[in-house]
């Protein structure tokens, strides 16, 4: 379910716009912060069909503020072909002119717009594989943002120097620039795959890296102050996973699988919340 | 922002130069306000990132 909305309500009386930001009932105070600290406008309500607040955006004055500061200032290919519509049936509705600015702002890790995107998105997980090799390499398992299929741990020799063990950050969305680009500002040359998912009317696309340098280059991003990830449920968890994958030493654990495993079982239970905490 | 914009006191830093790059003059102007500190820029590009990633 996603959480942003350009709305339009073409009735007989004339066409109603508005911009929804919808978020669940622990980041009240996160929204109101947004209202009161960031923007200065907006209504912050509580949706009961929603069971979840909502930050609305709404009046031709309001509304053309935000317009205004999107425009010419967004950075993925999604969102400039929504907010272009929505430009659009502004201009119509109210009879203004204001002019589309179709360029983009390369994504980079001088702003903030990049803690962000990955605060409202929860866009990265972690891979962790598991392989035997007896005549050729078997995989056994290779999980990604799943808990409760993974292999059952009693069935793991961990003394048999035939399994090996390893783990990958991962970073996914549905847009394909925006994935190049971060792919590009982290500078690895990693392949991007393109995934096809019935639940989802459009395909998802993502990189995976098992770098250090990269995974050092994010956690120091999102330690700068301005970039401190803010809704309740990002802070712990994407802290947490990069302070363990950053630290996770993988020469000891090729010499003591036990030790991997059990970073591995911490790994699954922060993916275990993230994927609660991703239900409304 | 624009450098001009940017506070004699204020350090010169990579990330001013980057603001260079966001359009936010028409938006200082509906606002009524001359200018935006470094600060609010930052707020604002990250309320940026927020938004679009909640689109998806």
């Amino acid at each position: 379910m996603k959480d942003g909305y350009f709305n339009y309500n073409y009735t007989t009386k004339g066409t109603g716009i508005d911009i929804t930001l919808y978020r669940p009932k622990r980041s009240q105070s996160f929204l109101m912060n947004i209202k009161n600290n960031i923007l200065g406008f907006g209504e912050v309500s509580f949706c009961e069909t929603d069971n979840r607040f909502v930050l609305s955006i709404s009046g031709e004055e309001d509304i053309l503020k935000m317009i205004h500061l999107l425009n010419g200032n967004l950075s993925s290919l999604y969102a400039l072909n929504e907010f272009q519509t929505f430009l659009n049936v502004y201009n119509e509705r109210y009879n203004t002119s204001i002019s589309f600015k179709p360029t983009l702002v390369d994504i980079n890790l001088s702003t903030s717009w990049l803690s962000g995107f990955i605060d409202s998105t929860g866009f990265f997980s972690c891979h962790t594989t598991i392989k035997r090799n007896l005549d050729g390499v078997q995989i056994l398992k290779r999980r990604r943002n799943d808990h409760k299929d993974f292999i059952n741990e009693d069935h793991l020799d961990f003394r048999d120097k035939s399994y090996k063990f390893s783990i990958k950050f991962n970073i996914c969305h549905c847009d394909r620039h925006i994935i190049e680009s971060i792919r590009d500002v982290l500078k690895t040359k990693k392949k991007i795959f393109v995934h096809y998912n019935d639940d989802f009317d459009q395909p998802s696309y993502e990189f995976d890296t098992s770098s250090k340098a990269v995974v050092k280059k994010i956690k120091k991003y999102l330690n700068k102050p301005e970039n401190f990830l803010e809704t309740p449920e990002n802070i712990e968890i994407l802290s947490s996973w990069l302070n363990l994958f950053e630290d996770m030493n993988m020469d000891i654990h090729k010499e003591n699988p036990q030790e991997f495993y059990n970073d591995v079982k911490i790994f699954n239970k922060l993916n275990k919340r993230l994927n609660v905490f991703g239900e409304v | 922002m624009a450098i001009s914009n940017i506070k004699q006191d204020e350090l010169l830093t990579l990330d001013d130069i980057v603001f260079t790059h966001n359009n936010f003059d028409d938006y200082i102007k509906i606002m009524g306000i001359e200018n935006l500190d470094s600060s609010s820029v930052s707020s604002l590009i990250k309320f940026i990132g927020y938004f679009e990633g909640w689109l998806f």
